[in-house]
């Protein structure tokens, strides 16, 4: 571990501790139920685990981030690319898209539920409807910004479609894939729990609303922050190395 | 013309070409040029620079069929290297890659060895273009250009920005790889010396718009073609032509 990998650790390590203490003291000032003490939360969390119904909420709900999220960068990214390239195509579906990014989430979401019942693939639909509209227009940006250079040796070369795809269009489009793709994660969990709190049995969403009804605020932070972790290891361990790694042809800038 | 006889690769007609300006009118940028290629043949185009040169280059070769005329057979239809002005390399593949990537299918899984030898790109095989030099990543763009045995060589100022040294004996590993595969080179440049080295027939342009305004078949073999003999061809085509002066 290099030195300065060290000091970027220690500091975020830092941060943490720092705003855990701040709780502390805060619910040792408040000394009420509605703001336990993270000790009491990590009880509630250890007791979950032992019980299993902790990881059986949480991979419910990662089953159901994982497919929503799936679906959205794979539809948004071909509907970005294809009205990036296609001027008609995106004049004719333009206002669709206008229309899509400012519906609320829970307007999709009942709608989804009342439409196709309450079933797994309607919570699934609802909430990759929420964010293929985001995924399409950063993608679509990213479409426009493509170098016509590029684009004319890989025609010169006569490259394959997929070739072209593969080795010239999407690593130009990897910075907007990899912002789509984080902002897309983070948007996803949070509506997931939305949806499920309006039409699953099972869930994280569904588990805080429960506790909700209970006025268990313990088991509401619990649950909520062992989510937390889960998308923070997402983020760490899957999205960064794979950003990395696609980002491993680029000079070294400090 | 090419020499009579010889297979013709190319026969193109265009009889005009307009771009549209940024106040929205059209500029007429070629007009009337008639243009064949046959198999084997090194023709050069020469002119002033933005006469119009890069515009035909792209219409030859299919790139732009916004035009009014004819280019036959289609030239979707023939395999093409190239070499734009600029590398055009992608710089999130490794040179190898880059060369490989550009070949025909059936040839991809050659070794690319020799001609990485050839073209002085051995040890960079590895490296990705932003770390390379221009004058090694113009090298790389001309060894993917002839890597897949194409039937006609594009060459757009192929050799600028390139030492003497390194100019001359790339010029000679693309005359080698010409011969070899037997390919058309139609390359485009403005140093009469470098095409009274390498071509067949020179094929000059005029400006405002690009029309042909003159031809000179070159003789053969080129070995024979010593430091004086292009100064003295240069000269009488400086003469009766005098845009070409100082080129």
């Amino acid at each position: 571990m290099t030195r300065a990998l060290a000091v970027r650790i220690a500091v975020k390590a830092l941060s943490l501790a720092v705003l855990v203490a701040a709780w502390q003291v805060a619910s040792a000032f408040a000394h009420s139920p509605a703001l336990p003490q993270p000790l009491a939360v990590l009880a509630f969390v250890t007791r979950e685990a032992v019980s299993g119904d902790l990881l059986f909420n949480l991979g419910a709900t990662l089953a159901r981030v994982a497919a929503a999220f799936v679906i959205a960068m794979a539809v948004g990214v071909a509907l970005g690319i294809a009205f990036g390239r296609r001027r008609g195509l995106d004049q004719a579906f333009d206002p669709w898209l206008v229309l899509l990014l400012n519906t609320p989430a829970l307007v999709v979401t009942v709608l989804c539920y009342i439409w196709l019942g309450l079933t797994e693939a309607a919570a699934v639909l609802a909430v990759a409807l929420n964010k293929i509209p985001n995924v399409t227009v950063l993608l679509r940006e990213g479409t426009r910004a493509l170098s016509p250079d590029l684009d004319e040796m890989a025609s010169a070369f006569r490259l394959s479609f997929w070739d072209r795809m593969r080795h010239v269009v999407l690593p130009q489009l990897e910075p907007y894939v990899a912002g789509a793709a984080r902002s897309g994660l983070a948007l996803v969990w949070k509506i997931v729990l939305v949806v499920e709190l309006l039409g699953r049995p099972n869930g994280v969403g569904y588990a805080i609303s429960v506790y909700f009804q209970l006025f268990d605020v313990t088991a509401v932070l619990g649950y909520s922050l062992a989510f937390m972790a889960v998308m923070l290891a997402v983020e760490y361990f899957v999205l960064q190395p794979f950003e990395a790694h696609a980002r491993r042809w680029r000079p070294a800038t400090h | 013309m090419p020499a009579a006889g010889a297979p013709l690769l190319i026969d193109a007609h265009i009889a005009s070409k307009r771009h549209t300006s940024a106040d929205g009118t059209a500029v007429e940028v070629v007009r009337g040029l008639d243009l064949r290629l046959a198999r084997g043949e090194f023709v050069c185009l020469i002119g002033p620079s933005g006469c119009g040169k890069t515009t035909s280059l792209r219409i030859l070769t299919g790139l732009d069929r916004h035009f009014e005329g004819r280019v036959t057979p289609d030239p979707k239809g023939l395999a093409i290297g190239i070499v734009f002005q600029e590398p055009r390399l992608l710089p999130w593949r490794t040179v190898e890659e880059n060369i490989r990537l550009t070949l025909p299918k059936p040839l991809r899984r050659q070794g690319l060895g020799p001609i990485l030898e050839a073209f002085g790109l051995a040890a960079h095989a590895a490296s990705y273009p932003g770390a390379l030099s221009l004058g090694l990543a113009r090298r790389v763009a001309l060894a993917r250009a002839v890597a897949g045995r194409p039937e006609l060589l594009v060459l757009d100022e192929p050799f600028v920005s390139l030492d003497a040294r390194a100019a001359s004996e790339l010029r000679r590993h693309v005359l080698l790889a010409a011969q070899e595969t037997g390919a058309a080179v139609l390359m485009v440049t403005h140093d009469v010396r470098e095409a009274l080295a390498l071509a067949d027939r020179l094929v000059l342009l005029g400006e405002h718009p690009a029309r042909a305004v003159g031809e000179q078949v070159l003789d053969r073999p080129r070995e024979l073609r010593t430091p004086e003999w292009i100064e003295q061809q240069r000269a009488a085509l400086a003469e009766l032509h005098p845009m070409l002066k100082g080129a």
